[in-house]
Formats: C-alpha cells, structure tokens, sequence
C-alpha cells in the first residue's frame, strides 16, 4: 500500500470497485478505457487485479486455510518414523505377508485368513504408526465407508474392517493380483480398438461410483489394475470424496505450502485451481487416461495447451525427424500394433473430438457423466455417430478465438480484400409486431389523434418491411415505386408529423432501415441521424426505438468505413439495452456481437474477441437460441479467424452459417448470397481459388435475383468473381467483370466506399500481374485516396496501398520517390503489425531492394 | 458474573452504538479469551484444524450466559472477540517460533518442513501487520478482515454489527483481500 500516495489509493480503489464488479475478459477493455490518460495509472491497476487473482488462493477463506501448514510448529515434534510390520504379525484375522504398498497416511500389506476358514489373500490397509492424528484417523474411516458404498465388479471391493491391538484401525479389501492399466496395454500389445474396450470397463466403473455420490479424485494408472485374465479393478479412495454430505468438510485444503494430494499429470484444473470437485473432475481425469492409452504418457496440465490427440502423435513423429530420440513414436505406435501413421490416422476426428471433449478446461463443458463417455466410445467402436463431434463445432467457436491470442491478421497474397460481414439488426424484424404494440400503447397513451396514428404507424411499417429485401423473400423490388413512395413518405414526416416527434423519429428509422436495405446509404444516413438526433435530446427517452435508432444509423456508419461512430453508437444502444433487459437477453446479446464487430473492422481483434466471447456464452445460456442471430453470430467469429488467418476455422464457421440459413431460409435468398460469398472468399484465400469460383457464381446468380444492380453487396460480389477468376491466370474473364463492377458502381451516388477501393486494389493487382504498371499505380493510387478519405492516414489499408505503389514507382527506375512511399508504408504498418510479421517484412523488403538500386 | 453481567451489559450498549462499550467489552474479554486460547493451542494434535471460530465460540459460551442472548448478540461479541483473537495469536506465534529458534542446536540445521513453517509464521505475522495499516487506512475493510478471516463470522452476522448489506460486504471483501494482498506484497513491509 504504500507504494501509492493517499490520493493514488482512492483513485485505484474507486477503480477498483468498478472493474471488479466486471466479468473478468471485460476488466482488460474497462482498464485500457479509462487508464488511456494515464500508464502508470493502468500500470498500477493491472497490477491490483494480480493481487485479487493471487489473494484468492493465497489467503484462502479462513484463517483456518491460511495456517493449515503451521500445525505441526504448534505441536513441535520431528516427523514421524517409517514402521513396517514384520512378516507373520496377525492383525484380527490376518496373518501379514509383506508390505505391497504406502501412501502418505496409510500402508498396504498382502495378507492371508489366519483363521484358517479358507485360503484367501487379502490386501490389509493399516495407518502408518505415528500418523494417527484425529484428522488422518477421520480420513482413513472415511475410506473405508466409501469402500463399503461401492460393490462393483470393477472395483476392488471391502471385506472386512477392525482395530488393531494397540486400537488403530484397519481394513481388508480384496486383493488384485494386477498391473497398472498402461503397463498391461503395452506388455499385449494392445491395438486402440482393445485399449478402447478396456477403458470402457474404467468407466463404467466410475459411473458406478458417481451414482453412489462418490468422486475418485485421484485415478491414475497405477490405481487402475488389470488382472491377468483381463478384469479391470479401481483401487484407492483414499482420496475420494462423498458428494454433498457432512463429510464433504473434511476434505483437505490445497494450500499455498503444496499440501496437494492428487498427481499433477492427472489433476484436473478445477483441482489445481482448488475450485468445486464434482464428477466431472473424475471426467477430466479419465480424458487424461485415456489419451496416455493412446498417445502415450502425458505432461501435467496438458488443458492448458488443448491439442489434438492425432496431432500430438504426429507432433511426436516430426520431433524424431529433429531429435536423437528417433525411436519413441514408433515405440508408441507399436504398443499398439500399428505404426505412427496409421496411429494418427485412427485417432483423427472422432476420437479427437471425445478426448477433446473430456478434457475441457470447463468441468460443465465435459462429458456430463462417465456413461456419456462410454457410450460415445462405444459409438467409435461400432461405428455410429460420436455426439461429441457434434459438440464440438459448436464449442470451437467459443473456443478459438481466445486460442489466438495476439495473432494479427496477414492479409493474404493479394492486398485487399472484401468479405460481407452481418451486423446483427437483422432480429428486430422478427419482433416488429411485438414492438409496435409496445409503440401503440404509448400513443393511445397520447390521446390525440391516435387513430391516425395507428394507421400511419402501420401501414408505413407494413409498406416498408415488404420492401426490405432482406426481411421478406421476393422477387428483386421495383425500386422505382419503392423510393416514390419513401419520398413521398418523408416530405409527409416533415410536414404532417412535425408536432408528434416520436412518431416521426421512430418512421424515420423504419425509412433508414428500408434506405439501407435498398443500398442507399447516404439517404439512410440522413434519415437516421435526424432521427438519433431526436433521440440524444430527450434524454428521458431510454427506449427500444431508441436503441434501434442507435444500432440501425450504426450498422449503416460501418457501411460506409465509419466505424469508430459505428463502434459509439452499438456502445448506446448497449446502453440503453442494458437499462431495459436482464444480462442475456437477446437485445443485449446483439449489442455486444455489434460492438464486436465494429472493433473488428478497425483491426482492434483483442477487444472485439471478448466481445463476441461474451455474447456467444450468453447466447448459449439461453433456453432457446435464436437461430438467427446464431448464424449471425457464426458469421462474424468466421470473419474474425479469417483475420487472425485461422482459414480452416473460418471456412467451418461460414459452412455452419450457411446451413443454418438454408434451413431458415431457403436456397435463395439474399443472405444465402451473402454466405456464400464468404465461403467462395475464404476457399479462395485459403489457396482453392480454383474451388471458389463456382460458388462465386452461384452467389452472383442469387444476388441478381434479389438485388438491384447497383446495390454495393451486387457489385462487391462481381468484383470478388473477377478477383479469383484473375489470380487463376483468367485475365480476359476477370477484366471483362472488373469493368462491370465498376461501371455499375458509377450508377451509385457516392464515388467512394470500402468495397470499391478494395476492387480497385484488386483490379490494379491484376494489372500488376499481366505487366501493365502504368495502368496498376494509377488505380492503386485511385484506391489510395478513397482510402485516405475513408479510413484516415493511419488505417492498415493506406499503409499497404503507400507500399505497392512504392514498390511500382521503384520497379520503374524512380527510386527515391518510391523509398519515400515505401518508408510512410512501414512506418503505419509497424503500428498494426508485429514487427516479424509476412505483411511489413514484405514492405521492408521492398524498401531494401529499392535502396539497393538506388 | 459480576464480570459476565458487565459484559452483557456493554454488549447491548455496543450493540446500540456506543463506542466506548466496545472497548470495554474488549478489555474485559481479552484475559480470559488469551487463557482459553492458549490452552487450545498449546493442546494441539497434529492433523487437528485450527479453528478459531471454535475459540471464539468457547469463549462466548464461558463468558456470556447465551441462553440470555440471541444470535445478534453473538455476533457483537464476536466482533469484539476478533480483534482480541488476532493480537493473541500473533503473541502466540512469535513467542514460538522464538522457541524454536532459542531451543535449536547449531549443528542441527532446519529441516525444509520447519522452513516452510517458519516462513509461514512469517507470513501470518506479515498479515497482522497488513490488517493494522488497513485499519489505518480504512477501517471499513480493515474490521471486516478481522471479522471475517480472523472472528470468522458470517456475512449475515457482520451485516449485523455493522449495518452493512451482504452484498456489498462480499464486494468489500474482494477489495480488502486485493489491499491486504498488496500489502503483505509491499517490500516495506516485510522487515516488520
């Protein structure tokens, strides 16, 4: 504390209090915003937030926890000496044999029946002498209780319990004559298929054992036996724990001293982390299991860095190529009957999905029960579906953006590029009927002329949701009449409706939105910022119309390359959202996935990331998903792994999306169009351009049905098809689309936009290619200044643009004009790049080949 | 009971917001809960929890005819007891380790799990000190350590005392665990 002064201290704890009250992926976002003044102010907080994620296990919750360790101090004696008992002791019925086995509390002695009765040996576990503290005692009876729940033929079972002579207690189980359940796979041989049924065997037990409340806690190899006739056998509870009954109080805290009592390798996170134990930590730990019976032994925490099984085997076969230890895959490849190859062929998709599955960091991500897992098992083995598959589609999208931590996007080989992302307003349509009761109500509210109201209010609402064309599923509009009746509508608003502003603002949005939908963006804008306008002046006024006002005017801003007024504008309606509904409701969801969006747009991946994390894990608390806004959301975390260059993650997300929509939707409809671009996009991207272009065609074929041909989403998906037709060495075809798109694009009332420069970048990439540099620096410096307009002198695009015009300006002999160019370039890409990053070392290159001619 | 009777009488007084009354019932408890406390901890088993929720507990029931009492008055006297409890197990745990120290033959080096006991004596000592320049600094949170690691009272028993919601006592906590921590970290503090 007394790092900081008086004043430092109130500010950080007033901090303090606000960020702690956030979820913890949004603490990062709130500290950047209010600290950007201030470094060492955030410097400082960060450093707070440490301390509160370290006091929690350092402290623990009472002071019990905390002096757990010291005991033995206040006591003050030396630790206790190793006793065995000799051979031929008789403790109750038993005669000793030897000693097979200790832990930290008790030992383990092979015994026999002394009283003749019959021949049987038994395991006889006894506390070590000198540990029979009241807490070990307490524990060693708890064993035994447990034991004596579970009669399971996979579990080594209790036969009999008493004191000793000097009172200590015992009990004796039946013995397993076995091996570790690893060492047994291995000495056979065992191929996966047979590892696979033997495990089996490990879970049902374990289920058993869940279902008589009990938790193992620490299964591991070595407490897992095989017999030599092939019967699996659990030993060990020591450890365990009863669920949910008083003796859940005795379990031992995992303190800061380490007085952890599981194995690391097979320790579940919520373990190490001390957090809740319940069945599904048994989960994680036979995950654990099972991937060393297939791989191979495993490092501890191996959540931390979640791998697929099959790569690791493949991992493991690379690293020979490298390293002395040639033979260690093909060690484990022939342990089980197969070389590494095929290993990591058999492992690939269903068994990665179930391992991945019962490994997740997440105990509620995991198989719900250990039945769940044998049955997904047993799926493998006789060749059904596996559900774990089907979960685990769903679960990468909330997975892998975090996965990517500060990979910044490569923009593939060519420069520019246009992939149509949603942003989310889309929902709204669904509940028009619900939100114009809602309206309706306030206006009968005001009295007067209420009927007219109603009847303006409905009948434009009706007029404009039929010709939004993404709404209703019709032939292409005939704009004509449309836009009549729009104008005639809103000389009507500024006239008739001057005195009733609500209506007025709320007809404007209904009128933005259609503008919108139309492709009029400069009109839509006009609309909806009058309407905001309306809005930001009655501050009382904390509606939905407002935030629809909000998002609608935002989603159009992000059209047009505004996205830090995008970005503001979801950040209100978040706001008023917020006001209005409980944490997930849809509404709130939405907003966040906006908000994830337009920090997308302006490159910030981090911030956006969490974001969307939130709304996806919101979305999936929900009873019922909103289809919908889900295939909504799939298509801006597929744009997001596109960015962070994870193609094969973005091509799955685009796929899911578009099966979703076909199913809501039909083949054709214009969001079909849309998802299909991105496919064909991100096929292309991903080097099977080749593979692209049909479904370029396809795409092309829908909008032309449902879009007018001066629409920007039209003409983007012209410019895309000659994009890949070029880049495949079809010229001729590209050229010809290329002057189409932008023929069609001189049609539109605005001469620039973020699609056209990103057509004309790829136009003058073509140029490039085919040789014809006077004509590629024109254009690119064409794109230049629409880019420099839009998005500003700092936007990665100028930087990228600045560099292929320099590298034309150098390849043509003008040297120090290009160097000039190339040298800006570097300077705004090192501000969004890492410095060992393809796209700057690209430009620096250039500029080192240029100095070299110079 | 004379002694008893006193202290019930402060308790209620504390229990309607006289300062004075508190540090009364303090003093008055402080012998009597150090003797109780000592003949705990110097009866320790090995494997036994230390609890001193359970001391204060003893102390309460020897100390206060608590078929007299509600739970309300229990947790003011926990509350005061706290305190008193923090102070004896410092004493207690330097006086130890000093011990321990003083009763340490030259050639017999520490062993590592006496190491670890000592820094963790260490470590509560360095606590006590963070507690008093919390009080110092906000006596708010400062108490509410007490109360809560040390008394270990319940929420619904310090929102009691101290008039506070439990919500916002468990946002409290969070935040004296943070300046606690932060404390203990601070390298002035360690030569305490």
């Amino acid at each position: 504390m007394a790092d900081f002064d008086e004043k430092r201290r109130k500010q950080l704890d007033t901090l303090l209090q606000q960020v702690l009250d956030l979820p913890e992926q949004e603490q990062q976002a709130f500290l950047k915003e209010v600290t950007t003044q201030d470094p060492g102010l955030y410097k400082d907080l960060k450093k707070l937030l440490q301390y509160a994620r370290e006091s929690d296990s350092f402290f623990g919750e009472t002071l019990s926890d905390f002096l757990l360790p010291l005991l033995p101090l206040l006591e003050g004696d030396e630790s206790p000496s190793e006793f065995t008992f000799e051979e031929g002791t008789i403790i109750g019925n038993y005669r000793i044999k030897k000693l097979i086995g200790k832990g930290g509390m008790g030992q383990v002695y092979l015994s026999e029946r002394n009283d003749g009765a019959f021949k049987k040996e038994v395991a006889l576990k006894c506390i070590k002498k000198g540990m029979d503290s009241e807490e070990i005692l307490r524990r060693f009876r708890y064993e035994r209780q447990v034991l004596a729940r579970l009669q399971h033929p996979n579990i080594a079972t209790l036969l009999d319990g008493g004191l000793t002579d000097e009172g200590q207690p015992y009990f004796a189980m039946e013995f397993v004559d076995g091996i570790p359940i690893t060492d047994y796979c291995d000495q056979k041989k065992l191929a996966v298929r047979e590892r696979l049924k033997l495990f089996t065997h490990v879970c049902e037990a374990v289920q058993y054992a869940h279902q008589q409340l009990v938790v193992h806690r620490d299964l591991k190899p070595s407490n897992i036996l095989v017999t030599k006739n092939g019967t699996v056998k659990l030993l060990d509870f020591g450890i365990a724990r009863i669920l949910d009954d008083e003796h859940s109080l005795f379990t031992v805290p995992v303190t800061k001293a380490g007085l952890r009592l599981m194995t690391p390798e097979y320790a579940a996170p919520e373990q190490v982390k001390n957090e809740q134990i319940s069945t599904a930590t048994d989960i994680y730990t036979l995950g654990v299991l099972l991937l060393e019976l297939l791989t191979g032994p495993v490092p501890a925490a191996i959540w931390k860095s979640p791998e697929k099984p099959s790569a690791r085997v493949f991992r493991s076969l690379n690293n020979n190529e490298l390293s002395n230890d040639s033979n260690l895959a093909d060690q484990i490849a022939v342990n089980r009957s197969a070389t590494p190859k095929k290993l990591n062929l058999e492992l690939k998709g269903d068994l990665d999905s179930i391992l991945l599955t019962a490994l997740r960091e997440e105990p509620a991500e995991r198989f719900k029960s250990a039945e769940m897992l044998k049955d997904d098992i047993q799926n493998y083995l006789n060749h059904l579906p596996v559900s774990a598959r089907k979960s685990s589609a769903r679960y990468r999208i909330k997975k892998f953006v975090s996965r990517h931590k500060a990979v910044v996007a490569a923009l593939g080989a060519a420069i520019l590029l246009t992939i149509v992302f949603v942003v989310v307003i889309s929902y709204q349509l669904k509940i028009t009927t619900e939100e114009r009761d809602r309206t309706e109500q306030a206006l009968q509210r005001a009295e007067h002329e209420r009927e007219t109201a109603e009847e303006v209010s409905s009948f434009l609402e009706n007029l404009f949701s039929a010709a939004n064309p993404m709404a209703v599923r019709t032939e292409r509009l005939d704009t004509l009449r449309v836009g009549q009746l729009l104008e005639r509508g809103e000389e009507r608003l500024y006239s008739e409706f001057k005195d009733r502003p609500e209506i007025r603002a709320r007809m404007l949005v209904v009128m933005g939105r259609t503008y919108r939908s139309l492709g009029d963006r400069q009109k839509s804008i006009k609309l909806l910022e009058d309407a905001v306008e309306f809005y930001r002046n009655q501050s009382h006024i904390y509606n939905d119309d407002a935030a629809l006002a909000y998002t609608t005017l935002g989603a159009t801003y992000i059209d047009v390359g505004k996205n830090p007024e995008g970005e503001k504008l979801f950040r209100s309606a978040y706001n008023i959202n917020r006001s209005l509904y409980s944490d997930d409701h849809i509404r709130i969801i939405s907003s966040l996935n906006n908000i994830g969006s337009a920090l997308q747009n302006q490159g910030n991946f981090e911030e956006a990331k969490n974001y969307y994390t939130d709304a996806l894990s919101m979305m999936r608390r929900l009873p019922e998903a909103d289809s919908t806004l889900y295939a909504n959301m799939l298509n801006t975390n597929s744009v997001i792994a596109y960015r962070l260059n994870d193609f094969e993650t973005a091509i799955e997300l685009t796929r899911e999306s578009l099966s979703i929509n076909q199913i809501l939707l039909g083949n054709d409809h214009p969001r079909i169009g849309r998802e299909l671009n991105n496919l064909a996009f991100l096929l292309d991207r991903n080097g099977q351009t080749e593979e692209s272009i049909p479904i370029y065609r396809e795409m092309l074929a829908i909008n032309m049905t449902h879009l007018n041909e001066d629409h920007p989403i039209l003409i983007a998906s012209v410019g895309n098809l000659a994009d890949a037709l070029s880049r495949t060495g079809q010229h001729e075809e590209a050229e010809s689309h290329f002057q189409r798109a932008f023929a069609l694009y001189r049609l539109r009332p605005e001469n620039q936009s973020p699609e056209l420069s990103v057509m004309l970048g790829n136009y003058a990439s073509m140029l490039t290619r085919i040789n014809n540099l006077t004509a590629a620096e024109s254009i690119y410096r064409e794109a230049l200044q629409a880019d420099l307009a839009i998005f500003g002198e700092t936007h990665s695009r100028v930087g990228i643009l600045k560099g292929r015009i320099g590298g034309i300006l150098c390849q043509t002999g003008r040297y120090a004009d290009g160097i000039q160019l190339i040298d800006e370039a570097i300077a705004v890409l090192q501000s969004h790049f890492p410095q060992d990053h393809p796209r700057l070392m690209d430009v620096q290159n250039a500029s080192q080949n240029c100095s070299d001619n110079d | 009971m004379q002694q008893t009777n006193a202290i019930t009488r402060y308790l209620s007084d504390a229990k309607n917001g006289d300062g004075d009354a508190f540090r009364l019932v303090y003093e008055l408890v402080y012998d009597d809960l150090k003797k109780i406390a000592h003949q705990r901890l110097a009866g320790f088993k090995r494997g036994e929890t230390l609890n001193t929720t359970a001391l204060v507990h003893e102390a309460y029931l020897k100390l206060i005819d608590s078929s007299q009492h509600d739970w309300q008055d229990r947790a003011h006297f926990f509350a005061v007891t706290s305190r008193a409890m923090r102070f004896i197990l410092v004493d207690y745990l330097r006086s130890k380790t000093a011990q321990k120290r003083g009763g340490n033959r030259e050639d017999e080096p520490l062993n590592n799990l006496a190491l670890a006991m000592e820094e963790r004596v260490e470590d509560f000592i360095s606590l006590n000190s963070a507690i008093e320049k919390l009080l110092e600094w906000n006596e708010r949170l400062g108490k509410l350590v007490e109360y809560r690691f040390i008394g270990g009272m319940t929420y619904e028993e310090i929102s009691e005392v101290t008039g506070f919601s439990e919500p916002t006592l468990k946002r409290d906590w969070a935040r004296a665990r943070v300046w606690l921590y932060s404390a203990m970290k601070d390298p002035e503090n360690s030569t305490d």
